[in-house]
């Protein structure tokens, strides 16, 4: 039961999302942007949450789309990740997306909350954040479309009021050979220990990204570039592993420690697998 | 654009095949409107956090948890949404293979991991094993009884294969 009410709109379009929002933060009613509404409906519930008003976005036609489109691959951020699994149209994310929450609630939970909510681990971003991804918003100053990357660094950098429409990436990334594990220390279904992405890149270069490790997602290009030189794939991970941040989480789900030596196999995994191709 | 004010106003939803008019906070979730103003009670209230699965219902044929969602979501008139509890239920394939594998002990749990198996029989009829494994880790069962569970859900797969027949609709 959430204690405190709230008012709840429902818009057809980015613009009206975007100006009821203005208008019910100049009134100061605290609005949110609710999604999947998995986050906003549990922090409710425990009193972390206090709004005023919810703006429901997924009947915004635009945050729904998804495919290709001028030489891009687009998904709207209103989709849902079980959307997301059943379309594989890029299988990199499909795999990340479908270890995240449980099959039920991968239902309910969008991209776009994923990415643009307040539980750190965001690993549906780590599939993005390898591949040249652009990012579309709508805020009080119109549409914008950037680099994803220029705008996200383990947590997306959003106006107040600014709605995160949808996403795409160069549709040959979807061919592009690619890697992703997730270790959980307490059950299947659990917030990473440590979820690696590694994408092989059009020019022979493979990148990496992490979730679980700070908690939120963190990458190195020294890192990267470590992973290229000489040596046994072992070998290879055990010379990148030297640029993983050097405070690593410590909590419930594993020491520090026990994390690095987790990433360093999973990299060797990751280098491994995707030479074997 | 749809908009609701705070405070109690009566709304229309479907439930299990009927329209139901409802008082409703739009902060009501769908778990409480069913158990609180429809006395369907089926749905449980467990961790009410999204991980325990004993709330689960479909909402067109997908199960969803029910503490995860705002009544108010399913209020749309241009395309209203079907939500079926366990109540509607009546002697299911599922339900006959959970009392044949005893497929409970307390059963808490019961209600939402039915409505999971459902759901999956409706949309997977020909899910192999680590399908129903991925789509029966939503819910927990605190009583342990996985095995049983999973015999359960198995059986009414493999039945509904061999017979060829509709699998598990009500
Ligand atoms: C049971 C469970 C298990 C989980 N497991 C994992 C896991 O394994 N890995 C992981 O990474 N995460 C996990 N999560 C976290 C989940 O992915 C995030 O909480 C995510 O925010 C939920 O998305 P949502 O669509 O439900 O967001 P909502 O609750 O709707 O919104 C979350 C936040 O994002 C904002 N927001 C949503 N959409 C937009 C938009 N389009 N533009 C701007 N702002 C927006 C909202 O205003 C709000 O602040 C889990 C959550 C649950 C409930
Ligand atoms: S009560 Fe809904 S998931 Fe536990
Ligand atoms: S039978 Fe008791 S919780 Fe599952």
């Amino acid at each position: 039961m959430i204690p405190v009410d709230f008012s709840y709109w429902r818009p057809d379009t980015a613009e009206e999302a975007v100006a009821t929002y203005q208008q019910l933060a100049d009134g100061g009613q605290h609005p949110v942007y609710y999604a999947g509404g998995t986050e906003i409906v549990t922090r409710s519930r425990l009193g972390q949450l206090s709004c005023g008003a919810v703006i429901d976005v997924k009947a915004i036609g635009e945050a729904r789309c998804l495919g290709r489109d001028g030489g891009r691959w687009h998904v709207g951020a209103a989709l849902s990740l079980a959307e997301l699994i059943h379309d594989g149209s890029w299988p990199l994310l499909a795999r990340v997306a479908e270890r995240i929450a449980d099959h039920t609630t991968r239902s309910h939970i969008t991209l776009g909350g994923n990415l643009a909510g307040t539980i750190a681990y965001r690993e549906a971003a780590l599939p993005f954040w390898l591949a040249d991804a652009d990012v579309t918003t709508v805020g009080r100053g119109g549409r914008r479309t950037a680099r994803f990357a220029d705008r996200f660094d383990g947590a997306l950098a959003l106006e107040p009021g600014e709605l995160l429409l949808a996403l795409s990436v160069p549709e040959g990334v979807l061919q592009q050979p690619s890697y992703a594990q997730k270790a959980t220390r307490l059950d299947y279904v659990d917030y990473p220990l440590v979820t690696l992405a590694a994408l092989h890149g059009a020019e022979g270069r493979l990148s990496v990204a992490w979730s679980g490790l700070k908690p939120a997602p963190t990458r190195s290009a020294e890192l990267d570039a470590a992973l290229m030189g000489p040596g046994s794939a072992a070998d290879r991970a055990r010379r990148a592993a030297r640029h993983l941040p050097p405070t690593l989480a410590q909590d419930l789900h594993g020491t520090a420690d026990y994390r690095r030596f987790v990433a360093t196999n999973m990299l060797a995994d990751a280098l491994s697998a995707l030479e074997a191709r | 654009m749809q908009r609701i004010k705070p405070g109690r106003a009566e709304h229309l939803i479907t439930v299990n095949g009927e329209q139901r008019r409802v008082s409703l906070r739009p902060a009501d979730t769908l778990l409480y409107t069913l158990r609180d103003e429809l006395g369907l009670t089926g749905a449980k209230p467990g961790c009410e956090n999204g991980d325990c699965g004993a709330c689960t219902v479909l909402v067109d044929d997908v199960p969803m948890k029910s503490c995860l969602l705002l009544t108010m979501e399913l209020v749309d008139e241009s395309r209203p949404r079907q939500i079926e509890t366990v109540e509607a239920l009546d002697r299911a394939a599922v339900q006959e293979q959970f009392l044949r594998h005893w497929a409970f002990q307390c059963g808490y749990c019961t209600s939402g991991f039915l409505m999971l198996a459902e759901g999956l029989c409706r949309q997977r009829p020909d899910a192999d094993a680590s399908e129903m494994l991925d789509w029966m880790r939503s819910n927990i069962c605190r009583c342990t009884s996985y095995a049983e569970l999973i015999h359960a859900v198995a059986d009414t797969l493999q039945r509904s294969a061999r017979e060829g027949a509709e699998p598990a609709h009500p």
